[in-house]
């Protein structure tokens, strides 16, 4: 389904970010990264979000290569995939409610649907008493909540989630490691980026480390160590 | 998707941004309003300049001094065909006795020519024709249509045109009229120039603010027309709003200025010229604001879209 083909990222500053990763992940799987700070994770994610274009190499998503979609082709891609981003990226002068209405409005579901649906999914991140609240009335945790509700809403193809248990505590992390789990059960790909040595030994599915850029490690049924 | 539907978000999520990001809307739709309050403010400067040259151009005139022996149909006869040179707007006869009442009028003060009057005993004064152009620039045409005329030609009829006597003071008020418009023109395009960069600047400032948005709405899939959509709906808010406040400040604006104007520029009252022009002021005010609101918006957004 997604296939790194000896893809590198350098950036302006000579600093290379990730170096000739060839990877490939099948459909339905549930695959972890794992790393330290700085090792590439992110930027591996921001290239298949082709939110980065890649220095040399190519990506293919169902065997398309992402990178050379054109401009106006590029947000269909997307809306295959649900992410939950690092810092959230939540829009601020939109309520809850509509942030997570707002990835429906996207792919064109009607009204009805979005009625239906949004409330269910808040539901499920436990955020159904929060639906007009703005993202600054919220706390770290329910922030990142909100940010898996928006990615999962559509049911996409791909789940891709950049340390989704980075400011919570462990029952919130194991919380989330659940909602990930079910998601995927439901068949869709699940592309965990962390370094909570908890959750990673918790998955206890494929995992990837990662080193300065390169990958040293890929276990089909790894933990955080092994 | 139905593009209704489409529509229908895009305006309704133009509307709550412009209500929730109240700080931005309002200092946009202040300076929008300064900047329309500019060009209509030179619309106004623009009428009154005109209405200036006007008056200046109607106090020239032509006037063909006849011998007072002149039969007054011959004149009358004159008049007629003058009349109906197209240059002309106006012929105005003074008969003999009127131009002899104008005359003890003017000097009913003056003794020494009111007892040469009493000794003459008579009316020394001739009959004239007094001839108005559309254009001052035109009485050098109606001038040589009227020589051309055999009554005119004759020199024991006309006594004197007084246009060769103007013709220097004529020749200015041209020029003078020339180079004001000029001026007036060139200020004109300037300061429209400036206020309209002002608002671009503005609307740029106002998306600048919302480029993490536009991004976040790129990385969720957001096709561009969702993200630009709702930008070129606020800016026509801005525009319309905008226009509106503009045209509520040029009331007691033009009121509290129309009085000094009716003075200072002999008649012309720049308050009943609002009044006058206020839907056609109000139309281009609201369509000049919303046009810069959704072409900026438009330009503005476009920078942040390639994500």
């Amino acid at each position: 389904m997604i296939t790194f083909d000896k893809i590198s990222k350098t950036y302006q500053t000579k600093e290379i970010s990730v170096h000739d990763i060839d990877l490939t992940i099948k459909k339905g799987e549930f695959v972890t990264l794992i790393g330290p700070s700085g090792a590439g994770k992110t930027t591996l994610l921001k290239l298949l979000l082709v939110e980065e274009k890649p220095s040399s190499g190519s990506l293919y998503f169902d065997g398309v290569n992402v990178h050379n979609l054109r401009q106006a082709d590029i947000p269909r891609y997307r809306q295959r995939i649900g992410v939950v981003f690092q810092d959230y990226k939540l829009l601020e002068h939109k309520t809850v409610y509509e942030n997570v209405a707002f990835a429906m409005e996207m792919i064109g579901k009607s009204d009805a649907e979005i009625k239906a649906d949004v409330p269910h999914a808040l539901e499920i991140v436990g955020l159904q008493d929060k639906g007009y609240s703005f993202p600054h009335q919220l706390s770290g945790g329910e922030q990142q909540r909100l940010a898996i509700a928006r990615a999962i809403i559509n049911q996409p193809d791909v789940l891709v989630a950049d340390e989704p248990t980075g400011s919570l505590d462990p029952e919130g992390s194991q919380g989330v490691l659940g909602i990930l789990k079910k998601i995927n059960q439901l068949g869709t790909t699940v592309i965990l980026a962390t370094h909570d040595r908890e959750v990673v030994d918790a998955t206890k599915r494929r995992v990837i480390k990662m080193e300065k850029g390169r990958i040293t490690r890929d276990t089909e049924k790894g933990s955080y160590h092994e | 998707m139905s593009l209704r539907l489409d529509l229908q978000r895009i305006v309704r999520e133009g509307f709550i941004n412009f209500w929730r990001n109240k700080l931005i809307s309002f200092s946009t739709v202040v300076v929008m309003t300064m900047g329309l309050l500019v060009m209509t403010s030179l619309l106004f400067l623009n009428a009154v300049m005109g209405f200036s040259l006007q008056q200046l151009q109607d106090r020239v005139d032509v006037n063909i001094y006849f011998f007072p022996d002149v039969p007054e149909s011959e004149i009358i006869d004159l008049q007629e065909r003058i009349q109906i040179i197209p240059e002309v707007r106006d012929v105005q006869y003074v008969s003999r006795d009127q131009a002899f009442t104008d005359f003890q009028e003017r000097h009913s003060n003056d003794e020494l020519i009111n007892r040469s009057l009493e000794e003459l005993g008579d009316n020394p004064l001739g009959a004239s024709l007094n001839i108005r152009a559309y254009e001052s620039t035109q009485y050098e045409a109606v001038v040589t249509a009227i020589e051309t005329e055999p009554v005119v030609a004759n020199s024991e009829f006309v006594e004197r045109i007084n246009y060769y006597d103007n013709k220097a003071l004529i020749d200015r008020l041209n020029e003078f009229s020339t180079i004001s418009q000029l001026i007036s023109t060139a200020v004109i395009i300037f300061f429209m120039i400036i206020a309209l960069l002002v608002i671009l600047s503005t609307m740029r400032i106002a998306i600048f603010a919302a480029k993490k948005e536009i991004r976040i709405k790129r990385l969720v899939g957001a096709e561009n027309r969702y993200i630009r959509g709702p930008f070129i709906v606020m800016g026509s808010l801005y525009g319309f709003f905008s226009g509106v406040l503009a045209m509520a400040a040029l009331y007691p604006m033009t009121r509290w200025i129309g009085g000094y104007t009716k003075t200072f520029f002999g008649g012309m009252d720049i308050f009943n010229y609002y009044l006058l022009n206020a839907l056609p002021i109000f139309i281009i005010a609201i369509c000049a604001g919303m046009m810069v609101g959704i072409i900026s918006s438009y330009v503005a957004t476009r920078k942040y879209l390639k994500v």
